[in-house]
């Protein structure tokens, strides 16, 4: 049984076998995120990675309904399920009060694409699942997708002309009074991507706001009846197919530890491409290795528990001390992170920027959904803060808010979303890295002063280009690297536990320091060792850790 | 299942309304439907509720029943008050409006025209709906419970459910058609047509038998005063923040009202609504296309504003015998105060007067005094003890609760403020912090950091528990019955132990005075506690979870309920027991006169023990106050002092000498400036009994320090 052809109705019947059937091949089930919505078919199983950014009140349904056959008198039971409404013949007419009618309960949630997706992974993800409608397109692929290909070519003979079809339907006029900005509601200005309704049947309490999730569904596409002649409301939550399509979800998987990379292995050891990127990233800040190795931890970096109210691995870097004069530092370092990590966002922290750009997600109660802001991110997101481009003058309230906000998510990973009447905490696990001429007014977990070399200041310009010129070789390696080294599995032995107590006793009878400073020694010494694809902490790293602590600590004090 | 007896049913309630009645205590009978019913069949009263525990006393199937299927009883009993009530008419009763005199005219008419023994034709009948002037609806059994909006789903289509939210839009109230009324423009008759959707398709042929026969075409116009109109209201809820699942969005129920349950509410408000679910079935095309119920609404009975207050109630009521059991547990006081804050490590003792902060102390008003009962706490240490942790916690768990940093909050943010409504332009007040968390905790981090002006705002709160305003021509008092939990930093940078508290804090005595309790938590390396600390940690951040307690931390919402329970007990202070406590204060003065204090004890402290002994009473649910507990409010009292004092000794500390004492004051009256006269040193040092060449002894003695230099002239003290 092919898997891009089944129909609902066969799905209805074998939900188990069809289950089964989905899992075995769910990577040839087409890829709606690079893949155009109104080339595929109406009715039949499609893919969906991205990221959920609201929630809708639940959606009664008629999950069984009795349906009389006008002409015949004819009784039919039909399953509303995975559909958007009945499918009524025109000589048919559903029987509102039938005792055997089954109303349940569905969920509607609102995906877009992974907001800050980064070029090169929408490239990737496009080059394992595009598929290939036009055969005179010739698409770059990846040797393991050849025979996928094949099949997608086959289906493309069967089901030309129903696409035809599709495609030859002109799109709903513009005549909703609602822009498509408003409709897509994404967290990123300018960012491209897509925005599906997906509606749930079971499990949809274990979906939480702002998860990645890969979702399987019925697509559909049918045009719906808008009326420009209803409220802002109504508009908003029936927007036009065509635009936003709707995915009857039967099956969904969570997302967060993807990849974007397909199936490769990292070929080289990791303290080798350690220290590759070591060399890289020491030229680009300016000569620096101490601070280097600070940032590629910072590029690993993520939350991976949480105890009560305090998030465990959380490191926000803090760059500073760059030298102005020379230009757009931050923004070179970014293009090069925007490179080798999936998903990142730069903001340049500029007065009108904090002031005008919306931070914090706000309930609409008019058009009664939840109005995105850039904080709104999925997990292990890079977020890069240039602070070098703030200017002296004045905030008005909004920015003071979004100071606020962004200062609270780096010092307990959580953010206020703003309900109007209330606000509500929502958990977040983004990678902050500020970059800032002195100490940023942002707190950080790790604040690390530039010791800029001379040369490398004068030659900054050549440095970036060699840079990317090394890169280009070595870019697959570097995604594989930080990928890997997030992903791999870490313990602190017991063993090891003895030692870092001592030493902790004895650096508070010395340096007096605190349980702030044991957290950020602990989280160092898992990242030193991830680093190096070590999967226990051991006593060199934990030694590292506090050699880079000390010499920190001695560079914050001057 | 069989169909349900609705006949029987309307017998049932029926003989409900006629013989239902309450006795009170002299022995009388009183009829509470009937009575009412007579009120309705007099135009004196418009609604009538039915109330469920009522209906449950009656007849406890029915009740059942009625919860499941309330739209068809809300007929039924709307059919059952109408036959009833031409019996309970006493009197004529007067026209009120036009459409009392249309009923009537009506009804004449009907009368007059109708030939005895004529069958009634089915076409031009009155609709019922139409001659109602009364409005039935029913109050929900105040057994079952208000459901959060989450959970109201596909089962409870057609029941009857209360649920509670905050009202997010509320739509003005407008007519909405109940009974459309024709007229025919060819015979005159008039024809009806109730609506029961939100949508009506109005009719234009004229379905009278004379127009019918003769085929007239008679066209129907519609007749606005003849027509019945309800008062309709749209409101919009929306799940408190507390409902919603951890990363969930809230969800939000659509209310219709209608009739007298409009104008209740408006948004922001908090509602208990108790309504039918039901679907909104659309008409036309939409259903068409439709066949998805996917809209639903609450058809409201009765919608009830609550105060915050009653909803901390509702919540304390449920705890269940096995928690209780687990509160009840040996040792629970400690156990119950290791469970507040668990992630912060130790601090025993604090945590156990922020418990008793949490309860807080019984109020007093003999003879119109007022004696307060909350408890002020005021935490100090260096930074980085995780104070603003133990505050965050606290303004997590406590049921009413503010948090406010000094800096961030001018004294308008904390007291009130007068604004200008930007609608109406009128003049009205806005509550601060303080305000809003009345009968609550206040948590102020940064206590030290505020500015003069706010701290005087502070002190009227903390013993008067009010805020007076005059402002703007507005000049009141506000309510604000708060425990303050203050945070301090140190003054200069870390707790120097060789200065007073004042001089440490940089708050005034005054101020200090109104705290029960100060904590100082201080970081000091010590092996053992160290050790214990980074065990914790590495055990943290090994195993992603709290290390295995003696105890097992209580879960937060228990901990709430038995808060809210304990709050509910008053205990008294036994006669027997004044005695003791009247000889532990003044053993206390003594004690602070004759041992170099830090703090000052004064009869605040007496009122303090008293608070934390009665507080203690209260989280064992007693309702006397006895021995123990006042020992361990004075053995916290204590503690709380030694926390300040300890460390005066351990540091081999010297008594100050003559010499240093009047350092002291040179020092003091420096102030800001380097250089201080010695015109004006001598007659202040004078004043406090020193003698002169005392003072000149010192001058020298810190001169030879170089501490500060005398010019030749010896008139002026120039410090280094």
């Amino acid at each position: 049984m092919d898997i891009t052809s089944l129909n609902r109705n066969f799905w209805l019947e074998n939900e188990p076998d069809c289950l089964e059937l989905l899992n075995s091949n769910w990577e040839k089930v087409p890829l709606l995120n690079c893949n155009d919505a109104q080339r595929l078919q109406s009715g039949k199983l499609v893919r969906f990675r991205g990221m959920i950014q609201d929630m809708y009140n639940p959606e009664y349904y008629l999950e069984k309904c009795m349906v009389v056959n006008k002409n015949s008198a004819e009784l039919n039971v039909i399953n509303g399920k995975y559909i958007e409404s009945i499918p009524c013949k025109e000589n048919e007419i559903m029987d509102h009060d039938s005792p055997s009618n089954v109303t349940s309960e569905r969920q509607t949630f609102v995906m877009i694409s992974a907001p800050g997706l980064n070029e090169w992974a929408i490239e990737m993800e496009s080059i394992n699942n595009k598929m290939d409608f036009q055969s005179a397109m010739q698409s770059v692929s990846c040797n393991s997708k050849r025979t996928l290909d094949e099949d997608e070519k086959e289906l493309e003979v069967v089901n030309s002309p129903t696409k035809k079809q599709c495609s030859s339907k002109p799109a709903p006029a513009p005549n909703s009074s609602v822009s498509q900005e408003h409709l897509l509601n994404f967290p990123l200005p300018n960012s491209s991507g897509k925005a599906c309704h997906i509606k749930i049947y079971d499990k949809s309490d274990t979906i939480k706001l702002n998860d990645l999730i890969e979702v399987v569904g019925f697509l559909c596409v049918d045009p719906i009846i808008t009326d420009s002649e209803d409220d802002v409301e109504t508009q908003t939550h029936n927007p036009p197919t065509s635009l936003i399509p709707r995915i009857h979800c039967v099956h969904f998987k969570s997302f967060t530890k993807h990849n974007y990379m397909g199936n490769c292995v990292l070929s080289k050891p990791m303290g080798v491409v350690f220290n590759e990127m070591l060399t890289v990233l020491t030229q680009l800040l300016l000569g620096d290795s101490f601070a280097a190795e600070y940032l590629i931890y910072n590029l690993i970096s993520e939350v991976y528990s949480r105890q009560d109210f305090l998030p465990l691995g959380k490191f926000c870097l803090n760059l500073s001390n760059i030298p102005v004069e020379t230009v757009n530092f931050g923004e070179e370092i970014y293009k090069i992170i925007a490179e080798i990590v999936p998903k990142s966002y730069y903001l340049s922290m500029t007065l009108e920027n904090m002031n005008d750009l919306t931070f914090i997600p706000k309930k609409d109660y008019d058009s009664n959904r939840l109005t995105s802001g850039i904080l709104q991110l999925s997990a292990n997101t890079h977020l890069v803060l240039d602070e070098t481009k703030l200017s002296t003058g004045k905030l008005n309230e909004a920015g003071v808010r979004a100071v606020n906000t962004i200062a609270n998510a780096i010092k307990s990973q959580t953010m206020e979303y703003d309900f109007g009447y209330y606000k509500m905490d929502y958990e977040c696990n983004i990678a902050f890295l500020i970059i800032s001429e002195g100490k940023s007014m942002l707190p950080s977990d790790f604040h690390v002063p530039l010791k800029p070399v001379n040369e490398c200041v004068q030659t900054f310009g050549e440095i970036v280009d060699a840079a990317k010129v090394y890169l280009n070789t070595h870019l697959k390696e570097f995604r594989m690297y930080l990928d890997v080294a997030r992903r791999n599995k870490y313990e602190l032995c017991q063993d090891i536990q003895e030692s870092i107590q001592t030493e902790f006793v004895n650096m508070r009878q010395i340096a007096n320091a605190t349980i702030e400073n044991l957290h950020s020694l602990l989280v160092l010494a898992r990242l030193i060792c991830l680093s190096q694809g070590k999967e226990a902490l051991d006593e060199p790293s934990w030694r590292r850790a506090c050699e880079l602590e000390t010499e920190r600590r001695i560079r914050t004090s001057h | 299942m069989s169909r349900r007896d609705y006949e029987k049913d309307k017998e049932s309630l029926k003989t409900f309304f006629m013989e239902f009645c309450i006795q009170d205590e002299s022995g009388s009978k009183n009829f509470k439907y009937s009575n009412q019913l007579t009120k309705l069949a007099h135009r004196e009263q418009t609604e009538m509720y039915v109330e469920l525990d009522d209906v449950h006393d009656f007849n406890d199937e029915l009740c059942d029943s009625i919860k499941n299927n309330t739209r068809r009883y809300t007929s039924m009993v709307s059919d059952i008050v109408q036959e009833l009530l031409p019996q309970f008419k006493e009197h004529d009763i007067i026209a009120k409006d036009a459409l009392d005199v249309y009923i009537e005219h009506r009804q004449m008419m009907e009368n007059r025209m109708r030939q005895p023994n004529e069958a009634k034709s089915t076409s031009n009948q009155f609709p019922p709906e139409l001659m109602r002037r009364y409005e039935i609806y029913f109050k929900d059994s105040t057994l079952s419970k208000t459901q959060p909006i989450r959970d109201v789903k596909a089962v409870h289509i057609g029941k009857l459910v209360t649920v509670r939210g905050i009202v997010t839009r509320s739509t003005e109230v407008k007519p909405m058609m109940c009974v459309a009324t024709y007229t025919c423009d060819q015979c005159g008759s008039e024809t009806y047509q109730p609506v029961n959707s939100l949508s009506f398709m109005p009719l234009t042929m004229c379905p009278s038998d004379t127009c019918r026969i003769n085929k007239s075409g008679g066209r129907l116009y519609l007749q606005t005063r003849g027509s019945k109109f309800v008062k309709f209201q749209e409101v919009r809820i929306q799940e408190h923040s507390d409902q919603v699942p951890v990363g969930h969005i809230p969800r939000s129920l659509t209310i219709f009202c209608r009739g007298e349950v409009t104008r209740k509410a408006l948004p922001g408000d908090h509602i208990a609504v108790t309504g039918i679910f039901l679907p909104l079935i659309r008409t036309g095309f939409r259903q068409i296309s439709g066949g998805l119920l996917s809209e639903t609404y609450l058809e409201a009975h009765r919608l009830v504003s609550l105060n915050k207050a009653a909803e901390d109630e509702s919540a304390s009521a449920s705890l269940t015998s096995e928690e209780l059991r687990e509160l009840t547990e040996d040792d629970f006081y400690t156990k119950f105060a290791m469970s507040l804050a668990p992630e912060i490590y130790g601090h025993l003792d604090v945590k156990k007067a922020l418990l008793l902060l949490l309860v807080g102390g019984v109020d007093k008003r003999p003879d119109g005094m007022k004696i307060r009962g909350n408890i002020n706490i005021c935490l100090m240490g260096d930074p980085g003890v995780a104070k603003s942790q133990l505050l965050g916690y606290i303004d997590r768990l406590a049921p009413r609760s503010q948090y406010t940093t000094g800096r961030g909050s001018s004294g308008v943010g904390l007291t009130a403020a007068v604004m200008k409504d930007p609608l109406t332009g009128e003049m009205m007040l806005e509550g601060g912090a303080l305000v809003l968390a009345d009968q609550g905790v206040c948590c102020i981090d940064e206590f030290d950091k505020m500015a003069d002006g706010d701290r005087t705002a502070i002190h009227e709160v903390m013993e008067q528990q009010t805020i007076s305003i005059a402002k703007a021509g507005i000049m009141t008092c506000l309510n604000a019955r708060v425990s303050i939990l203050a945070a301090a930093n140190p003054a200069y940078g870390r707790y120097n132990p060789k200065r007073t508290i004042e001089q440490n804090i940089q708050l005034p005595a005054a101020l200090l005075s109104r705290f029960d309790l100060l904590w100082l938590i201080q970081d000091k390396a010590d092996r053992d506690n160290d050790l214990r600390l980074a065990k914790h940690i590495t055990y943290v951040h090994q195993h992603c979870k709290q290390p295995p307690m003696q105890i097992q931390a209580l879960d937060m919402s228990v901990m709430r309920k038995y808060i809210a329970l304990c709050k509910l007990k008053d205990p008294a202070i036994p006669e027997d027991l004044t005695e003791f406590i009247v000889e532990a204060y003044v053993e206390l003065r003594k004690e602070a006169r004759n041992s170099r204090d830090m703090t000052f004890t004064s009869a605040r402290n007496l009122l303090g023990i008293l608070r934390l002994s009665t507080a203690l009473a209260r989280l064992r649910l007693s309702g006397i106050v006895e021995k123990d507990d006042v020992n361990e409010a004075i053995r916290l009292m204590e503690m709380s002092k030694d926390s300040l004092n300890q460390n005066v000794e351990t540091k081999g500390y010297r008594p100050p000498n003559v010499h240093d004492k009047i350092f002291g004051i040179i020092r003091e009256m420096a102030g800001e400036s380097k250089t201080v006269k010695l015109s004006d040193i001598v007659p202040k040092c004078v004043g406090k009994g020193y003698k002169p060449h005392q003072i000149d002894d010192c001058i020298e003695e810190y001169e030879e320090l170089n501490v500060w230099q005398i010019n030749q002239t010896r008139t002026k003290v120039t410090f280094i």
